[in-house]
């Protein structure tokens, strides 16, 4: 039967190799949440547009863009960093004029392709 | 008693040796060791594994503070602890009195600085380093800092595989 002989995956011997198996689970993880952070970054940037979205959730939306810079380029996407701070930025103003409600969309959906890409990975 | 290295079991023979893995059991790290271009990962010979370094992570984001923890330990070879508020911080820094703190400043509820401030209130914490661990890389962000002292500011994103060196370069621990 192929593959019954098949002896199982070496395990990890470097500190480098058991760094990065350690690292591809948690980043399964982030990129859940990260992916999350920007559906609330979507609706806040919707809500803004209807001129329904509050102090607090101008507040709120600057804290997940904030933490979204972080995490993302720290678990693979760099290019999602500089959008997402922008979108901090915009939202910190505690105001989106209708002039600048353009520019946020375009940067929730382009950190949504930079999102749905594979993770670089540093393998130097 | 041999110094065991924390990457123990040592890589086989015929596999290259971590760069900087060194270990006072191994023949060939023994050598790396000596002759300056290797760097003890775990515990000197003369440290016993109750000197390993200590530090406390502080983030409310779970897996900025998992990479963070997963980095140092297996990175740095030192003892990880953990919190994901300041509250909590303050707890576990008073209770383990960490040799450094690695702390985020944005968090809800008690942010970094002031869970920094508190820090320095409390006589048991007041002199543990602390490295700010952030994703605000304004001037003035910084600025509003230059008061406080921290032992230095680590930007996010950050390079796990890179993060123990750099906690180590602004803690001056060799």
């Amino acid at each position: 039967m192929p593959g019954i002989n098949t002896p199982p995956p070496a395990e990890p011997t470097s500190v480098r190799e058991r760094a990065l198996a350690a690292f591809r689970g948690i980043s399964a993880k982030a990129a859940a949440s990260n992916l999350e952070r920007l559906a609330r970054l979507d609706e806040a940037v919707s809500a803004a547009s209807e001129g329904r979205l509050d102090p607090s959730g101008y507040d709120s939306a600057a804290g997940v863009a904030h933490t979204l810079a972080g995490s993302a380029g720290t678990f693979g996407y760099p290019d999602a960093t500089g959008p997402a701070r922008e979108l901090e930025g915009l939202f910190s103003s505690g105001v989106l004029p209708v002039g600048q409600l353009p520019r946020a969309h375009e940067l929730v959906q382009g950190i949504r392709v930079v999102l749905s890409a594979a993770p670089d990975e540093d393998d130097s | 008693m041999p110094t065991r290295s924390t990457l123990w079991p040592c890589p086989p023979q015929d596999a290259p040796l971590p760069r900087g893995f060194g270990c006072d059991d191994c023949p060939r790290s023994r050598d790396q060791l000596e002759s300056g271009s290797a760097r003890k990962v775990g515990p000197t010979p003369s440290e016993s594994p109750m000197t390993v370094r200590r530090v406390l992570v502080v983030d409310d984001d779970d897996a900025i503070r998992e990479v963070a923890q997963m980095a140092l330990e297996i990175v740095g070879g030192w003892q990880v602890s953990s919190a994901a508020s300041g509250t909590e911080a303050l707890r576990r820094a008073h209770n383990e009195r960490p040799d450094a703190v690695l702390l985020d400043v944005m968090m809800p509820g008690m942010d970094g600085p002031t869970t920094f401030s508190r820090l320095r209130e409390l006589s048991k914490t007041s002199a543990i380093p602390v490295i700010f661990l952030t994703a605000k890389v304004q001037a003035g962000d910084r600025r509003a800092w230059a008061d406080l002292d921290i032992a230095g500011v680590i930007a996010k994103p950050f390079d796990p595989m890179a993060l123990a060196a750099e906690v180590a370069e602004l803690l001056g621990w060799t």
